[in-house]
Formats: structure tokens, sequence, C-alpha cells
């Protein structure tokens, strides 16, 4: 299953745009700190003192995630934690769409992003990451370069 | 399963590491005091002015100020939102499009007109972010938000226009 080309396509496709979405938004937020905690803020689940320290954290995560996912590595572990951050926007995003909170996302810097545009892709990025998981031998990722060494 | 563990601890704390860092470097958001926006807009405003949110304006005084001329109100959310409905006489810079709207509204309206920067409701922060930007610009210094917004506004069934503005 693994050798058919067209799935090792569909891999690089899915790697290259995960990493291109968690590459822009990180980049789109790191330059505007405070607006990404205001936006955090908005979201009004997260306690205040918590808020800043989300904020500097977050973009750099998203940014080291993307480069991780799309040079291939640490491959499991950052996918199963895209998975985890993803699966985790669904679930503030959805909330703030039930609570009817009439806010911007900031999934792309400030007052960028729709609610629902974001739930949607976020939905897609779910789905291709679980591609991406359930492939055993993973196409192109500089793991098996470390590996290959260690076992020569 | 070990690994994953090992490999996430170090992975997130890289990354606390480097965003601290980075923060420590550039913008320096306090980490553990965060304080929403008006209050910042506020500080901006006036640096030795008390922290109260009195950058904010009611419905009944903005009702008032309506009756005068020399006031502007920014409708801050998309232009089609603008199109559907906005408090009468508002003039549409939404922030995602500001670039495109802002040199011809500082040329028609004067520095220290008052304006009052409004989005759809309580939980927008459109306004908010307009005013930032406004301030940080200093395109206006008078500057007020309406932060009920169009929710309240239209729920009190006061005037509303369709459609572009005359301006």
């Amino acid at each position: 299953m693994n050798s058919r080309p067209y799935l090792r396509a569909l891999e690089i496709l899915f790697r290259l745009i995960i990493a291109g979405i968690f590459l822009y938004n990180g980049l789109a937020k790191i330059t505007e700190l405070q607006d990404f905690a205001q936006s955090i803020y908005n979201y009004d689940v997260f306690p205040v003192f918590l808020t800043g320290i989300a904020a500097v954290f977050m973009p750099v995560f998203e940014i080291v995630l993307g480069l991780f996912i799309l040079l291939g590595i640490c491959y499991r572990t950052t996918s199963i934690l895209l998975l985890m951050v993803t699966s985790a926007f669904i679930v503030l995003l959805s909330q703030a769409l039930i609570r009817g909170l009439d806010i911007s996302c900031g999934c792309s810097g400030a007052g960028a992003g729709n609610l629902w545009h974001t739930l949607i892709q976020d939905i897609f990025i779910v789905g291709m990451l679980l591609f991406l998981l359930q492939r055993k031998k993973p196409f192109l990722v500089l793991d098996s370069l470390f590996s290959r060494k260690r076992s020569e | 399963m070990k690994q994953f563990i090992v490999q996430s601890i170090c992975i997130i704390a890289g990354c606390l590491l480097i965003g601290l860092a980075h923060n420590h470097l550039g913008e320096r958001i306090p980490l553990f005091a965060f304080e929403p926006r008006y209050v910042v807009v506020r500080q901006v405003q006036d640096p030795d002015a008390p922290a109260q949110p009195d950058i904010l304006i009611d419905r009944e005084t903005l009702q008032a100020a309506l009756e005068r001329e020399d006031i502007l109100i920014l409708d801050a959310r998309d232009h089609s939102d603008y199109v559907d409905g906005h408090i009468a006489g508002a003039v549409s810079l939404p922030i995602s499009d500001y670039d495109t709207h802002i040199e011809r509204i500082s040329a028609v309206y004067p520095p220290d007109i008052e304006v009052v920067v409004y989005c759809s409701s309580a939980t927008c922060e459109l306004a908010d972010a307009l005013a930032q930007r406004l301030f940080a610009e200093k395109i206006f210094s008078n500057i007020k938000i309406y932060r009920q917004g169009m929710a309240d506004w239209s729920n009190a069934q006061c005037p509303i226009e369709t459609g572009e503005a005359n301006e």
C-alpha cells in the first residue's frame, strides 16, 4: 500500500498543505502578539492570567509543528501533536459558535479568520492528519535518515 | 509511547523557551497580567489617565451625539454587513480592508473630530482593533467605542440605514 505512487503524492501534498497553514498562521500571529492575546481573551474560555503565556507559546508551537511535519522531524509525534492541537481548535471554535460569540477567530493574525471557515478547514486538517498517521512508512522524512545512520 | 512523551515534552519546552525569548526581545506582552484591549486603547490615548473604560460610549449618549453633525461613526464590520444594515450616518471602515479606505476617510474628516467605532455586538473585537489602529497611527485623537454595537442598536429600534452611504 505504501508503495503506491499516488498515495505518496497525496502524503506529500497533505504535508505541504498542513505545513503551509500552520506556518502561515504562526508567522501571522508572532508579529502581533498583543492582538493574538486579545483574540484568546475573546474566546472567554481561558483564565486571564494564562492568556499572555498562551499568546507567547502558541505561534512558536505552530511554526515548529509546521516545519517538523514538512521536513519529517519527529514525524509521528508531530502528527499526533498536530492532531491534538487541531482537535482542540475545533472544540474551541465550536463552543464559540454554539455560544454565539461574535468574534473573529484570530487564527491568522488580528481580526482575521471567520469561525465557520476555520472550523471547516480544521476538520479537513484532522482528516489529512489521520491519513498521514495510518501510513506505516512515511515518505521523504528526515527521521528515516537518522534511523538509517543509527542502524549502520 | 515513551518516545512520544519524551519528544512532546522536548518540543513543547523548546517552543516555550523560544516564545519567551521572542517576547523578551520583541513586543513584550505581559505574561501573567494580560489586560483586555479597551484598557490598552485607553493607555495609548492618554498614558497618564487612570485605567478606566471611559473610552466606551453607550447607546443613549451616542443617540444624543448623533443629533450633532461633528461626529464620525465608523463601522468596523465587513462591508457586506454594513450594506445589510448600519447605524444611520455611519461610514464603513472594515478593519480587514483598512488600507483601502483610510486615506479617503482621513482626507475628508479632521483629526480632532469625535469618532465612534462599533461592530456587531459586545463580544465583537473588530471595533477595538480598529480603534487601536486609528490611535496608533494618529489618524484621529478622540475615539470612543460603542461596545454593544449593531445588535444593541437594532434591538432598541434606533435608526438604521441599508446599502451604501451617501458620503
